[in-house]
């Protein structure tokens, strides 16, 4: 019974948490420019027409196209399963911080490769600065989990993410969750390396990569970047919130990743996209954060 | 076994050799010499395993001096002829369907027999138990890939390349020569037991031996700086001989280290510095060059230097831990260092013999004429993607799982002392920063080479691979994946390998390991998930659409007129980091820009250089060439050279007193 339970929990917010998130984010943006905005749950509501639509397909696209929303969503909810989302996660062992880190890049992979496949310059464009910036976002990531791995004492999320009381450790703590913060805008192409929200191809990355999908692989997409977002301020939530005694560890998490939501719409209501050759400069000060943090561990 | 498997190898290369005017006949003797040679030596290899008798096998004597043609299969030699003889057997046989379809190749007399010897030859490098047999065999080895290397002799690039080789090799060698005569004269034996019983552990001469040996085993291998003969040889060799030279060939070298480790016991700590740095140096440069090639096998090439950085960071870890004397560390680092030589011998043949496959059909090595080749090569585009995925460091192919398993050695480094955490938080950034630029440089070639359109005409008219080349690739894709997935028998032979290197009890090694193990095997079935979930949703997606597809252009922002020469390109896809890393770079560009309202032509070319061949050895040793022609045209009387010879006495005897 309560493995049941424990896992229609994690269900359920693998299920819903993404759009409600998404869904946050545009009403903290629509109150900070004074508009009513959209209802928390359009998000879903899109999701769900698109699952009921049909699709157009590029007369050049191959299996490779058709792969990659799948197989992206397929890495995204494996990923899920590692990351501690109600009170424990699925699947735990040390090392699976690296494992969490690649599945986004098999994630990336075959997004990649689907854009290219419909030999449109602009899918090329988004591809190329996708691979690029994430290269650099790597590192920052990686380094910064190897610091919190070495104060857990092993390389596994649930003790490296483990809510033990806050910032009591300060200075490497901030470090990494500056550096993994600015990963987590980088990574979900938020504000302000990508926007969102803009509708000119030469500026985009993300989006424009999914330019030609439509249908359920667009719901697909959509779902499995809300999932990522998700996942990865999930870890974040769990570094800096206490478990609240009377909201039990899935609804203080839930009630993080909410507060996260705010805050990232603060972020992008407050300041514009940066130019495209600024965002590698971004992602190495991320880098030297990630490091310091790690050297100050390690001392 | 193994005399069973040298002798059918070495047969097949002499019959081959005089039937190679009726090419039915050398061509029959080829195939069955090495699927004989092979199989007997892999029986070998699992009767070591099985019934380790740990015994040298003498076969008779040996007139030279302090030499004995003694082999023994310990676990070390058994994981290294096992790589020798899976990679040489499925490039060998892809190699006979390669060699039907390329004309220059088909009226080659010697491209069988040296294959069959250069097979033959590596099989004895790994099982030599010898100095000598050693150095004689590794001799045999260079020249019979010399030999192949130069094959298509009538182009003059391959000619160069050929001699850069050689010169190399033989700068390796002569390394070797020197390596081997200083450990034979504090041994006072050339056999590598004697050497090892005989060897103080305290660790003396050990700088002169590791300058020795990162030269003569680090130039085979292939470490940065001493690279420079990669990039230029595997793009002149033909492609199976290429796919043998890169699987395997470099791992000899990595195979020369782990027996040099074996034999001296303990390493300083110096040793550990210098493999981490070269590890990382030869890791995220030869990416970034990757990146910046267009040429697909100069592209492997760089991916070579970039996969031996990661071994050398696992082999660098592993000194380490030999060092600090912390045994699950050294463990974790070689077994890291051992299961990326196999993986990457798998994925990079893999995508060698995918090159020769698609260079037949293209004609020409550009990436940028490519395009469209998985609807015109499916099964070649469909194989490669496996090697490009697995060589990125991709769940849940192989190359994950060894790079994985350098992470952890790296992440169990962190609690040492301040300069071994500096060196394990070095290799922890550079193995991200590696693994995301080859995801980069791995889009890029498949994307441009595979995907979207077509950019010329051979590419349109592309037809295939016979079934003759594409069964080998198959069977190299499917171990890819089957490591990935299940890594167990992989890992259990990685330990015997790294038990023998670090002198512990194979029990001892297992259970220092079995942690480690466990967890890659959780990773595989992780992997059996994303699967599972992949199918499912894409039963799902099926369920939805319901059939209600149609098809259109690709979206061209309402440009309704798009043409394939419109695509991105590949060094448009790679310019925001090989932008970023122009200081390292340096690449040449040509460009001709447009110009006025009706432009003509205009056009624009990028050549990267190799930073150490054409930045710094190539000037040099033109400045010490016309240095010396400056000297001839200035002495060309007797007088001034026995001038000459006489000064030089002069300055020998007043050094001497």
């Amino acid at each position: 019974m309560e493995t049941l339970k424990f896992i229609a929990s994690y269900l359920t917010i693998v299920l819903l948490a993404p759009p409600v998130m998404l869904g946050i984010i545009n009403k903290t943006k629509a109150a900070v420019a004074g508009r009513k905005g959209p209802p928390v749950l359009q998000p879903l509501h899109d999701t769900i027409k698109l699952l009921g639509k049909g699709a157009v397909y590029s007369e050049t696209t191959t299996w490779m196209f058709r792969l990659g929303p799948v197989v992206s969503l397929a890495a995204v909810i494996a990923a899920a399963s590692l990351v501690p989302l109600a009170g424990a996660p699925l699947v735990s062992f040390n090392g699976d911080a690296i494992l969490f880190a690649y599945l986004f890049a098999l994630g990336r992979f075959v997004t990649v490769t689907a854009a290219l496949d419909t030999g449109s310059s602009f899918e090329g464009m988004g591809a190329s600065r996708e691979v690029a910036f994430s290269s650099l976002a790597e590192p920052a990531l990686i380094l910064a989990f190897a610091g919190l791995a070495y104060r857990a004492g092993e390389f596994s999320l649930v003790r490296m993410f483990a809510p033990h009381g806050g910032l009591n450790s300060a200075a490497s703590t901030i470090l990494a969750l500056g550096s993994l913060f600015v990963v987590l805008l980088a990574e979900n192409s938020r504000i302000p390396v990508d926007d969102p929200n803009t509708h000119l191809e030469l500026t985009m990355i993300h989006e424009v990569m999914v330019l030609d999908h439509g249908g359920p692989d667009l719901a697909f997409i959509l779902h499995g970047a809300g999932l990522k977002l998700v996942l990865m301020a999930g870890l974040l939530v769990r570094l800096i919130l206490p478990e609240l005694p009377m909201l039990g560890s899935a609804g203080s998490l839930l009630l993080g990743l909410a507060a996260a939501a705010v805050l990232i719409g603060l972020v992008e209501s407050s300041m514009a996209r940066l130019r495209l050759v600024r965002v590698p400069q971004l992602l190495v000060a991320a880098i030297c954060a990630a490091t310091f943090g790690l050297i100050l561990t390690l001392r | 076994m193994l005399s069973v498997c040298l002798t059918f190898l070495l047969l097949g290369a002499l019959i081959s050799a005089i039937a190679c005017r009726r090419p039915g006949i050398a061509s029959a003797v080829f195939i069955a010499s090495l699927v004989t040679g092979c199989l007997a030596g892999l029986a070998a290899v699992a009767k070591s395993i099985w019934a380790p008798t740990g015994s040298l096998d003498t076969f008779g004597e040996w007139s030279l001096p302090s030499a004995r043609l003694a082999f023994s299969l310990d676990g070390l030699s058994a994981f290294f002829l096992l790589i020798v003889l899976v990679v040489c057997l499925l490039s060998g046989l892809y190699g006979e369907g390669y060699i039907r379809r390329s004309e220059g190749l088909a009226r080659s007399k010697s491209v069988r027999p040296l294959f069959l010897l250069f097979t033959a030859s590596m099989a004895a490098v790994v099982c030599a138990k010898n100095a000598v047999l050693f150095l004689f065999a590794w001799e045999v080895m260079a020249l019979a890939s010399f030999f192949l290397v130069v094959v298509e002799d009538e182009h003059a690039e391959v000619r160069r390349a050929g001699f850069l080789y050689l010169a190399c090799t033989h700068t390796a060698t002569l390394a070797l020569l020197l390596l081997f005569s200083v450990l034979g004269h504090a041994a006072g034996t050339l056999d590598f037991d004697g050497i090892r019983s005989v060897m103080p552990s305290d660790g003396k001469q050990s700088g002169l031996l590791l300058a020795l040996a990162f030269i003569g085993f680090g130039m085979k291998a292939g470490i940065a700086p001493l690279h420079v003969w990669l990039q230029e040889a595997h793009p002149a060799a033909p492609s199976h001989a290429s796919a043998v030279m890169s699987g395997v060939l470099l791992k000899v070298g990595i195979y020369g280290f782990l027996r040099l480790i074996w034999m001296l016991r303990s390493v300083p700590d110096f040793w550990a510095v210098v493999l981490i740095l070269a590890g990382l140096v030869s890791g995220v440069g030869g990416v970034l060059f990757a990146l910046a090639q267009h040429d697909l096998k100069r592209l492997l090439a760089y991916h070579s230097v970039e996969n031996i950085g990661i071994i050398a960071l696992g082999l660098g870890l592993g000194c380490l831990g030999l060092s600090r004397h912390r045994p699950e560390l050294a463990l974790l680092g070689f077994a890291g260092a051992i299961l990326h030589t196999l993986n990457h011998a798998l994925f990079k043949s893999l995508l060698f013999l995918g090159s020769g496959a698609f260079y037949q059909a293209l004609g020409t090595r550009n990436i940028e004429a490519g395009g469209g080749l998985l609807r015109a090569m499916p099964w070649t585009s469909a194989l490669s993607l496996v090697a490009a995925a697995a060589i990125s460091g991709i769940p849940p192919l192989n190359g994950f799982i060894s790079e994985w398993l350098v992470y952890m050695a790296s992440a169990s480094a962190l609690p040492l002392d301040s300069g071994g955490a500096t060196l394990a938080a070095a290799s922890i950034g550079g193995l991200a920063l590696i693994g995301g630029l080859a995801l980069a440089c791995f889009t890029k070639a498949y994307g441009t080479l595979c995907l979207g359109a077509p950019r010329t005409d051979a590419a349109r008219a592309a037809q295939d691979a016979p079934a003759a080349m594409i069964l080998p690739m198959a069977a190299l894709a499917a171990l890819c994946a089957f490591i990935g997935l299940y890594p167990v028998p992989a890992l259990s032979l990685v330990e015997r390998a790294a038990a023998v290197v670090c002198d512990v009890p194979l029990d001892s090694a297992r259970l220092a390991l079995a942690g480690s193990a466990m967890n890659a095997r959780r990773i595989g079935l992780i992997g059996f998930g994303v699967i599972a979930v992949g199918g499912a949703l894409a039963l799902v997606r099926l369920v939805l659409l319901g059939g209600r597809v149609s098809l259109g252009r690709t979206w061209g922002c309402g440009f309704t007129a798009p043409t394939p020469r419109m695509q991105y390109t590949a060094s448009s896809f790679a310019q925001p980091l090989t932008g970023a890393f122009e200081l390292v770079l340096g690449t040449h560009m040509r460009h001709q820009s447009p110009v006025g309202y009706w432009p003509g032509q205009a056009e624009f070319s990028t050549h990267t250089d190799d930073r150490v061949l054409d930045g710094f050895l190539r000037p040099v040793s033109s400045a010490i060439v016309s240095l010396l022609a400056w000297a001839k045209r200035r002495r060309s009387r007797l007088q001034h050279y026995m001038l000459a010879v006489a000064l030089f006495l002069l300055v020998l005897l007043a050094w001497k007193l």
